[in-house]
């Protein structure tokens, strides 16, 4: 294991640290599970029935929500992390929120694609400034702003400091985003939220097949991501010290 | 059709290039880390 005297915080933080090396161990049997899970659902989605308003394309169910619950995840996982940095002063919290605010955005990102490639299909429009569309398009661009700030201001204590706060506020939208179509009702042009029973038959296992296997994704790909951050900020610090 | 492979599509290709290029960087990362990154100068 490396082992490096950062400087930042109270302690003398070690990188990667204890519950950096706990998380990489699960990451390849993670990636096994990902690679069954993944060839059930794409067989789920195969064989799921068509929808007889929509037709085919209502298909791209089982992948857009999936894609927004993993967005949301990874912001929340940014805000939560942040706060327990700033509680605790742990450098290893810091990059876990680093790490999630990029996988969330790349998240938040397909779930922006996939939507207005649905919207085509059914609306034949791309994109509407509905409530719904416009504040997850504002949830996109405030983690946008966030992963900047980081990269352009690089790890120091002050910075961290900051962005934790920033990713906590960001967390407003996101409960805004979910509850802004009973907000406007009937002005709302994306469906309603999802509920108990409100998938049609044989519509539930490739749903829940594909929120499966996009969490599992998304937390394959956080692990992954805090291993870079961990081997940058080590590298970052090699080289300030002069080695 | 082509809209419904071209949501998955996309989705696919991104997850896995951004997997990928995430394994490439710690590679990279690990390798110049390492102690005998640090003696050989790169």
């Amino acid at each position: 294991m490396n082992s490096n005297p950062e400087g930042h915080g109270n302690a003398q933080a070690s990188i990667p640290s204890r519950l950096e090396s706990r998380a990489s161990r699960w990451r390849r049997p993670m990636g096994y599970l990902l690679a069954a899970l993944g060839a059930a659902y794409a067989w789920s989605v195969m064989s799921a029935p068509i929808d007889s308003t929509q037709g085919i394309i209502q298909k791209i169910l089982y992948i857009h929500p999936p894609l927004a619950y993993g967005a949301y995840l990874g912001f929340v996982i940014t805000g939560v992390g942040g706060v327990l940095f700033l509680a605790r002063q742990r450098e290893d919290l810091d990059r876990l929120a680093v790490a999630s605010a990029e996988v969330g955005v790349i998240f938040c990102t397909l779930m922006l694609v996939t939507g207005p490639i649905w919207a085509r299909g059914t609306w034949g429009v791309w994109w509407s400034w509905d409530a719904r569309l416009t504040v997850t398009l504002l949830l996109w661009f405030v983690y946008l702003a966030y992963l900047l700030l980081r990269s352009f201001s690089g790890s120091s204590p002050r910075t961290a400091r900051f962005a934790a706060i920033y990713g906590v506020v960001g967390l407003v939208l996101i409960p805004l985003n979910y509850y802004v179509i009973e907000i406007f009702g009937s002005r709302s042009m994306h469906p309603e939220n999802l509920e108990r029973g409100s998938l049609g038959d044989g519509m539930g296992l490739p749903f829940l097949l594909g929120n499966l296997t996009l969490a599992l994704a998304f937390f394959y790909l956080l692990i992954l991501r805090w291993e870079v951050e961990a081997q940058r900020r080590l590298d970052d610090a090699s080289t300030s010290s002069g080695a | 059709m082509s809209y419904l492979l071209a949501a998955y599509g996309i989705t696919l290709i991104a997850l896995v290039s951004y997997g990928l290029a995430l394994s490439r960087e710690r590679a990279r990362l690990q390798a110049q880390n390492s102690p005998r990154g640090d003696e050989s100068g790169s």
